[in-house]
């Protein structure tokens, strides 16, 4: 195994970052699964695994707060 | 057989690792990433690189910076390109986790999968005392964490297992639901153009992997005896079962392409699909001169590549370059200065036979130029005939 690099100046912040990936991941399910119970009470066909918005937002949100202007955050065109 | 598509596109087959819905949401986030990182972050970078630091650059020494590791030099302190090294690095490893995971859960359907494609039309022959080159053990080649080799079980299939469904994510689908586009792309690209009507009899896929773009030959050359070779046994164990899952009849052998041990002349078509960037230049040269050897003659060789940096410029080539040192790819840069026209005549090739051209792919994702990491919907073919 190699060793990742490490990117970001201040300590701990490349692991805090992958840990905000993986919460970000954890939370598109939580919602995933909301979406399938609210789907199943209205009687709906279940929500698609692939709709979710939370990453371009979370990488809007880390660029924003470095000073930049990104793009939308829109749902991502398939 | 393969039946529908899961809802990023791609195509289902009894091999693939599919994933359960809440596994597809967390995949989905690393694609949705790797994307905006891409089409959006990428471009970024470039307006911040051409309005900022290039005039700074000449007004300080009166000219733009010379090349990508000069660019890559005044890059690297910048804050933007910092947090985009660390979301691209982590993603790619999370990426890998997630479907590692995946195809975990699953790995004892797959290995009893693999053990019944014996039964299917086409061959499997291993050779356990076949070393493993250097170049591919000394680092997890794409933070791949099992490479393309290493084994966790008896007649382990996880390394394909995860190749086949992370290629997807990794590339956004862009590959075709079957991660085929790089074997059709030479097909239709390159050789329906210079050989129309030709019929190869015995052809030969080297460094297939899983057999991505071994299985269009079969399809589009349907009289040919397809064989392919990897270094691989997972790879070739999976791709056993992915072909028969396909009804492609495909004879794999764990073979090294610097030296087959196949007789002389055995093979009318000679082809490998982004193998060269993965070897060393002492293995590109050995691999171009074994194809020679391996010819019939009137036979052709291709090897179809990622684009040099001579067809990209410089911000472009300094984006390619990323790779190299960020996702474990050691060739990845070096084998885009090769003069691969030069190898092939030393290889044995008339040099009056021997030329490089760019094929377009299906790849959407447009070019190098806006930040794509693979140069976009091109692709070097290197073509020789014997």
């Amino acid at each position: 195994m190699t060793t990742a690099p490490r990117y970001l100046g201040e300590p701990h912040a490349d692991a805090l970052l992958s840990g905000l990936l993986l919460l970000t991941q954890e939370v598109a399910v939580l919602r995933h699964r909301c979406a399938v119970l609210e789907a199943e009470r209205d009687g709906r066909q279940p929500p698609s695994p692939d709709d979710s918005d939370l990453m371009p937002r979370l990488v809007d949100e880390l660029f924003g707060r470095l000073g930049t202007t990104q793009g939308t955050t829109g749902k991502e065109d398939r | 057989m393969t039946g529908a598509a899961l809802a990023d596109g791609q195509t289902v087959h009894d091999a693939l690792a599919v994933p359960t819905a809440e596994e597809a949401v967390r995949q989905n986030e690393i694609w949705t990433l790797k994307r905006k990182l891409a089409e959006e972050i990428a471009p970024e970078l470039r307006r911040h690189y051409e309005t900022e630091i290039v005039p700074r650059h000449v007004a300080e020494h009166g000219a733009p910076p010379a090349d990508r590791r000069v660019i890559a030099s005044l890059m690297a302190p910048d804050p933007r390109m910092r947090l985009f090294s660390a979301l691209r690095r982590r993603s790619q490893e999370q990426m890998w986790d997630l479907v590692l995971t995946s195809a975990n859960r699953q790995l004892d359907r797959l290995l009893d999968l693999a053990a019944g494609a014996s039964a299917a039309p086409g061959s499997l022959d291993l050779d356990p005392a076949l070393e493993i080159p250097r170049y591919l053990r000394a680092v997890d080649i794409h933070c791949m964490p099992t490479g393309y080799y290493r084994e966790f079980a008896p007649d382990d299939v996880t390394a394909g297992a995860l190749y086949d469904r992370g290629v997807y994510v990794y590339a956004g689908g862009q590959l075709g639901g079957l991660n085929d586009d790089k074997g059709w792309s030479v097909i239709r690209g390159y050789l329906d153009r210079h050989r129309p009507g030709w019929t190869p009899a015995r052809i030969l896929d080297m460094g297939c992997s899983v057999g991505h773009s071994t299985v269009p030959y079969t399809l589009r050359y349907p009289a040919a005896e397809v064989h392919a070779i990897d270094v691989a046994a997972p790879m070739l164990r999976y791709a056993r079962a992915r072909a028969a899952a396909l009804g492609a009849p495909v004879h794999f052998a764990q073979r090294d392409a610097t030296a087959t041990g196949y007789p002389d002349a055995s093979f009318d078509l000679v082809v490998s699909h982004i193998l060269l960037h993965e070897t060393s230049v002492k293995a590109v040269q050995q691999v171009l001169a074994e194809s020679y050897r391996l010819l019939r003659p009137g036979g052709l060789m291709i090897h179809a590549e990622y684009p040099p940096f001579d067809t990209m410029d410089p911000f472009a080539q300094f984006l390619v370059e990323w790779d190299t040192t960020n996702n474990n790819e050691p060739f990845w840069s070096k084998v885009r200065t090769l003069d691969l026209v030069a190898m092939a005549a030393t290889a044995g090739f008339d040099p009056a036979t021997v030329h490089r051209e760019l094929i377009p792919t299906g790849r959407r994702l447009t070019t190098g130029q806006s930040g794509s990491t693979s140069g976009g919907g091109r692709m070097q073919v290197l073509a020789a005939s014997r």
